[in-house]
């Protein structure tokens, strides 16, 4: 049966707020800080801000399809890292050109997921466990490889990568924007993303389906390895150096960032879209509190606060929206009587 | 669709044995599906029954015998081979994935696929409302998540994977447990329309009354072997039941679920 729906503040509240939570969030905040700062509507803060959190949302988009799975990859710490400290091994000791590097870093990324997948499939362990390990053995790699000193003396073409504009848009803003767009066709054309839904809501169903749930893994851990080599490319051309602290807080902020985008951290959907205005809203929310002057000290804290309150709105979407279907079956009722 | 030779059985499964350490699961059983027939396979907990099921579904291994469908032998090993042999199974849980729509959960694992990768979206859903409308007339709402859907609903989902594939054999784990009276009463509609279609049943249920009204051939099966194979309408309920709990003599035998078994094993 269907119940009108009269009161217009719920209409909003239900199709609008609820169903594109991050969206609102950015675009709340945005208002708020362009009345709170004089200097937050000028052009260079606002590509300053997209630019500042393109290496997370790269990471955070193939986190996504991870996260949508019901899978976890916790070795993102590792990966980046690792990536970053090879290509600017190669480059500065062994010479290799900027391109060879960094077709050999990606490969490195996606190595290092299929090594996660392998690993899950063969020790039958849950992905949380197994990329807690692996993660540190690839971050144990990189400090192999950098000697935990950092590597210096990158060429130039590489650091334009990280620091060069054409236009108003930087370089890795520019690198962001065609992933956003695959991977948001990705999420809503492709039989993956289906086969991943399906995975988390009843593994035994996709199962039964003939699908095979380890290769399934395999793409989705090789994919999200590749992700996470870009952007220890481009975090590593930023600094035009490889520092052996790089992506330390980078985890924190892939998984607010999907999070507050409104993918489950059980799994079962995927909004790819909503992890960019995650993002877009983690970006909005350091660059207001650097425009504030709130110390930075408290950022990655109140990071940790917006996660909390994220995964709490969660849990309470389901039951506001059935208070609100009880309010209006009631109110339909007495309408018939 | 096309009338079989009824005399012929669509599938055949000879001499199937199935251990489970030292358990004789499934002990040297014959078995034949005949187009157009609801055979019920009933037993105890433990008698095997959802174990012999489960080999000609491609979940369980057998350590011994053959299985022809249509007089070729095939060799069914996993849930996939089991359904290009043209096996499909409806389990008790159904098996759906809950936030995927009905054409997504009819399609799955069998996606309509462009280049490899993409689906073909609005041909897999046209499929989709067309075998659905046809199973039940009065399915809505083709593009809500399956968990939105009522319990028979969510039946005629797991059916129309059977008829949409052009399944030979259907097999029915327990269909009834979970269904309303209405739903119950639908379902039994379901199975009698796929008879129909000249696709053989296999029945497995607790329920004797479920039972005598649907099906044509009653097997009754105890520690692993059969004990029984009769016409429904030559026997009484009564009769039945004696053999269920008489059975093999012995009684008492160990009861497996089938979530205890490893999965991914070959036969």
């Amino acid at each position: 049966m269907q119940y009108r729906i009269v009161n217009i503040g719920e209409v909003f509240l239900l199709r609008v707020v609820l169903a594109n939570r991050a969206a609102f969030f950015a675009f709340v905040l945005a208002v708020f800080l362009s009345f709170a700062s004089p200097y937050f509507l000028i052009p260079g803060n606002l590509f300053n801000l997209l630019d500042q959190i393109v290496v997370f949302t790269v990471v955070a988009l193939a986190a996504t399809f991870v996260v949508g799975a019901g899978e976890i990859d916790l070795s993102i710490i590792g990966i980046v890292p690792l990536v970053g400290a090879v290509v600017a091994w190669l480059m500065v000791h062994w010479g290799w050109p900027v391109s060879g590097a960094i077709a050999c870093g990606l490969a490195i990324g996606a190595l290092c997921g299929m090594l996660n997948a392998g690993a899950i499939a063969l020790l039958r362990l849950p992905s949380f466990i197994v990329t807690l390990a692996t993660g540190a053995i690839f971050q144990g790699l990189m400090y192999m490889i950098t000697n935990m000193s950092p590597i210096t003396g990158l060429p130039d073409p590489f650091a334009f990568l990280g620091q060069g504009r054409i236009g108003p848009l930087t370089m890795p803003t520019i690198i962001l924007l065609p992933l956003i767009v695959v991977m948001v066709v990705a999420q809503k054309t492709t039989v993956l993303s289906q086969h991943l839904i399906a995975l988390a809501n009843n593994p035994e169903a996709v199962r039964v389906a003939g699908i095979q749930i380890g290769w399934l893994r395999f793409k989705l851990f090789t994919m999200m390895g590749f992700f996470c080599g870009l952007a220890g490319i481009i975090l590593t051309a930023r600094s035009a150096s490889a520092q052996i602290g790089a992506g330390a807080n980078l985890l924190l902020l892939v998984v607010a960032a999907v999070v507050i985008g409104g993918t489950p951290i059980v799994g079962g959907k995927l909004l790819v879209l909503g992890t960019v205005f995650g993002s877009l809203t983690i970006g909005l929310i350091n660059n207001g509190l650097n425009l504030v002057g709130f110390p930075t000290t408290l950022q990655t804290a109140t990071q940790g606060l917006v996660i909390l309150l994220a995964l709490y709105s969660d849990s309470q979407t389901a039951s506001i929206q059935n208070r609100f279907a009880k309010r209006m079956i009631r109110r339909e009722w007495e309408r018939a009587k | 669709m096309t009338t079989t030779d009824d005399t012929r059985p669509v599938a055949s499964m000879r001499g199937i044995d199935v251990l489970f350490g030292g358990v004789h699961a499934v002990d040297n059983v014959d078995l034949d599906l005949y187009p157009g027939q609801v055979l019920a396979l009933l037993g105890h907990n433990g008698a095997g029954k959802s174990t012999l099921a489960g080999v000609l579904s491609g979940s369980v291994p057998c350590d011994q015998g053959s299985i022809e469908i249509d007089g070729k032998p095939v060799n069914i090993r996993t849930p996939r081979m089991a359904r290009h042999a043209g096996v499909e199974t409806i389990y008790q849980t159904l098996a759906l994935a809950d936030n995927l729509d009905a054409a997504a959960n009819i399609f799955l694992g069998r996606e309509l696929r462009t280049l490899g990768i993409f689906r073909r979206q609005s041909q897999m859903r046209r499929a989709a409302v067309d075998v659905l409308q046809r199973i039940n007339p009065r399915f809505r709402n083709f593009d809500n998540l399956v968990r939105t859907f009522s319990g028979g609903q969510r039946q005629s989902i797991a059916i129309a994977r059977a008829v949409l594939f052009k399944a030979r054999v259907v097999i029915l784990d327990e269909p009834t447990a979970a269904l309303g009276p209405n739903e119950t009463l639908l379902f039994k509609d379901l199975i009698r329309r796929l008879r129909g279609e000249g696709v053989a049943i296999l029945l497995i249920s607790h329920d004797i009354h479920d039972v005598f009204e649907l099906a044509d051939k009653i097997v009754v099966m105890a520690d692993g072997k059969i004990v029984g194979r009769l016409n429904t309408h030559e026997v009484t309920k009564d009769h039945v039941l004696s053999l269920i709990i008489m059975g093999g003599g012995t009684g008492d035998t160990p009861d497996r679920p089938r979530g205890l078994r490893p999965i991914d094993q070959g036969c």
